[in-house]
C-alpha cells in the first residue's frame, strides 16, 4: 500500500508521521514544492527579529525523514491528479501511483495587483530572508519609515517587526480596524489605541494603494485621496488563497470529479474525505467542525496539526480522536489577541460583547444557542475557562 | 521517573496546543504563556520544573511539546539527556 501526501508543511508532515506510527511498512511519500523540509511559519517573525538563528525554524532534524522511512520529494509540484487511475503527474515528469492520497498543499498569500522591490510578504522562509535583507538595506541607507497594508495576523506581525526595528510605521487598514472579519468596534478601538500609543499612524478604509517606484524599487504609496506616503518598505497582509489545485488545465479536467475542484473549497466531513481514497487537511481544507457546527476553513497551526493527524488516521481507516478546539493567539505590540473557535462575523452568529474595559474586550459568537467562538483582546486571563465551554449551549 | 520540563517564555506565543494535548502538565499564565504544572502538588505553575511522570504521561507530554509551533518546550531526563527536541 502507498500513501502519498501533497504538501510538506505541518499538516502533511503530521499526516505522514501519524500514518507511519500506525503502519511501519506502508510506503509513505511527501511531495513538497519548496526546497525546504518542515519548518514553522510561526517562528518566521522570531527569525526576522533576530531572536533565533535561521536553522532553528526547522522542526525536524535532517535525519528524521530517513529514520521514519518517509520519502520526501522536494522542489516538485503535482501537476495533475488522475483520480480514476490513482496516479499523480509530477513536475519532474514522473507519474506516481498512490493507494491513498492526502492533499495538504495549504494556501498562498493574496498578493497586491502590483509589485516592486520593497513590497514584502511573510509566508515562507524565503519571504523572511527577503524581509531581513530589505530591512538591513533600508536601514543602512538611513531610511526609517515603513508601511503596512492589512490589519490581520500578518499585518500585526509586520507591525511588530517594524516596531522592533524602530521604524516610523504607518498602517493602512482596508476596513474600520484590525481583524475586521472577527472583531467588533470596541475591540478594534483597543488595538488602535495600542498602536497609536506606540507611535504608529493608522489610516482606515484604505483601498489598495498605488505603488510608486523608481527603477523597480518602491519609493512610496499613492493613496485613494491622492496623497503620497513615502516609503521603501511595504509589509502586506491581506489574506490567503487556497493553493493552486494540482489539476492541470487540460481537456482531461472535465473528466475529473467536481469534488476535486479545490478552488471551490467543497466542504468535507469530519473524516476529511474528499472522494474515494483522497483526503484533505490543513489550511486549504473546508471541513466540518462539530464544535462550531459548520464547515469552516481555519488557517492556524493548531488546526493544521490536528487535521494532519486526523487525515493520517482516516487514510488508514483508523478511528478519529475527539477534535480539539481551533484556537489562535497573537499580539499587537505586546497586547495579546486570542481567537477560539469560529469568530467569523460573516457566519450568521449572534455576537455579544461579553465584557469590555478600556484595555480588554471579550466577544462571544453564538449560533443556535451554542457558543461557537470567543475573541479576546487585551485581557486574555479567562482563556482557559472559555476553552472549556466552547461548543456548549449557553442560551 | 522525574523529567525536567522547560518552557521558554521568549519563544512561547500562547498557541496553547500543549495545554490542549497535555492539560495535566501545561497551563497558561496571565501573560498568555505556557507554564508547567506540578501534577497534583500545590506548587504554583512555573516555566520549568521537575515532574514525576509515568511512561504514558511522558508520551503525552512529549506529544504536547511536539505540538508547539515554536519549539518552546524542552524535556530532559534525569541524566540530562534531551528527549525533546531531538536536536
Amino acid at each position: 500500500m502507498s500513501l502519498v501526501i501533497i504538501g510538506g508543511g505541518i499538516a502533511g508532515t503530521t499526516a505522514a508521521d501519524t500514518a507511519r506510527q500506525i503502519s511501519p511498512d506502508e510506503s509513505i511519500t511527501i511531495i513538497e514544492r519548496s526546497a525546504e523540509p518542515l519548518y514553522s511559519r510561526v517562528l518566521l517573525p522570531h527569525y526576522v527579529k533576530g531572536s533565533i538563528p535561521r536553522e532553528k525554524v526547522f522542526l525536524k532534524p535532517p535525519s528524521w525523514y530517513q529514520e521514519k522511512n518517509l520519502e520526501l520529494i522536494l522542489e516538485t509540484e503535482v501537476l495533475k491528479i488522475d483520480a480514476k487511475n490513482q496516479s499523480l503527474l509530477l513536475s519532474d515528469g514522473r507519474e506516481l501511483p498512490y493507494d491513498q492520497l492526502i492533499i495538504a498543499s495549504g494556501t498562498t498569500p493574496r498578493l497586491l495587483s502590483g509589485d516592486a522591490d520593497g513590497v514584502l510578504y511573510l509566508y515562507s522562509l524565503g519571504d523572511a530572508d527577503n524581509i531581513i535583507a530589505k530591512l538591513n538595506l533600508a536601514q543602512a541607507s538611513g531610511l526609517n519609515t515603513a508601511a503596512v497594508y492589512g490589519g490581520g495576523f500578518i499585518g500585526c506581525e509586520f507591525i511588530n517587526i517594524f516596531f522592533h526595528r524602530q521604524l516610523n510605521t504607518s498602517v493602512f487598514l482596508r476596513g474600520t480596524g484590525f481583524f475586521g472579519n472577527s472583531l467588533g468596534p470596541s475591540a478594534q478601538r483597543i488595538l488602535a489605541d495600542q498602536a497609536i500609543s506606540k507611535g504608529l499612524k493608522l489610516f482606515f478604509n484604505q483601498p489598495e494603494p498605488e505603488l510608486l517606484t523608481a527603477k523597480g524599487l518602491l519609493t512610496g504609496l499613492r493613496l485613494a485621496d491622492g496623497s503620497v506616503y513615502e516609503t521603501s518598505l511595504l509589509g502586506v497582509g491581506i489574506g490567503t488563497e487556497v493553493d493552486h489545485p494540482p489539476i492541470a488545465d487540460s481537456p482531461e479536467v472535465a473528466s475529473i470529479p467536481p469534488q476535486l475542484n479545490l478552488a471551490k473549497l467543497e466542504p468535507v466531513g469530519e473524516d476529511l474525505s474528499l472522494t474515494e481514497n483522497i483526503w484533505v487537511a490543513g489550511d486549504l481544507a473546508n471541513a466540518f467542525d462539530p464544535i462550531v457546527d459548520r464547515p469552516i476553513r481555519y488557517g492556524n497551526w493548531q488546526n493544521a496539526l490536528s487535521q494532519g493527524k486526523a487525515a493520517g488516521l482516516s487514510a488508514l481507516s483508523q478511528p478519529l480522536p475527539k477534535r480539539p478546539i481551533s484556537q489562535y493567539s497573537t499580539n499587537l505590540l505586546g497586547l495579546p489577541i486570542v481567537f477560539l473557535g469560529d469568530t467569523s462575523r460573516l457566519a450568521g452568529s449572534e455576537i455579544i460583547q461579553k465584557s469590555l474595559t478600556s484595555t480588554g474586550s471579550e466577544e462571544w459568537f453564538i449560533r443556535s444557542g451554542r457558543l461557537v467562538g470567543v475573541a479576546l483582546v487585551g485581557d486574555v486571563s479567562s482563556r482557559l475557562e472559555k476553552m472549556k465551554i466552547l461548543g456548549t449551549m449557553v442560551t | 521517573m522525574k523529567y525536567h520540563i522547560i518552557v521558554d517564555p521568549d519563544l512561547c506565543i500562547g498557541a496553547a496546543s500543549c495545554v490542549t494535548i497535555a492539560p495535566e502538565t501545561f497551563t497558561l499564565n496571565t501573560e498568555n504563556k505556557a507554564e508547567v504544572l506540578d501534577h497534583g502538588q500545590t506548587n504554583a505553575p512555573t516555566y520549568e520544573r521537575w515532574v514525576e511522570l509515568t511512561p504514558d504521561e511522558l508520551k503525552t507530554v512529549i506529544e504536547g511539546a511536539e505540538s508547539c509551533p515554536t519549539l518552546a518546550i524542552t524535556i530532559l531526563d534525569e541524566t540530562g539527556k534531551k528527549l525533546y527536541p531531538e536536536f
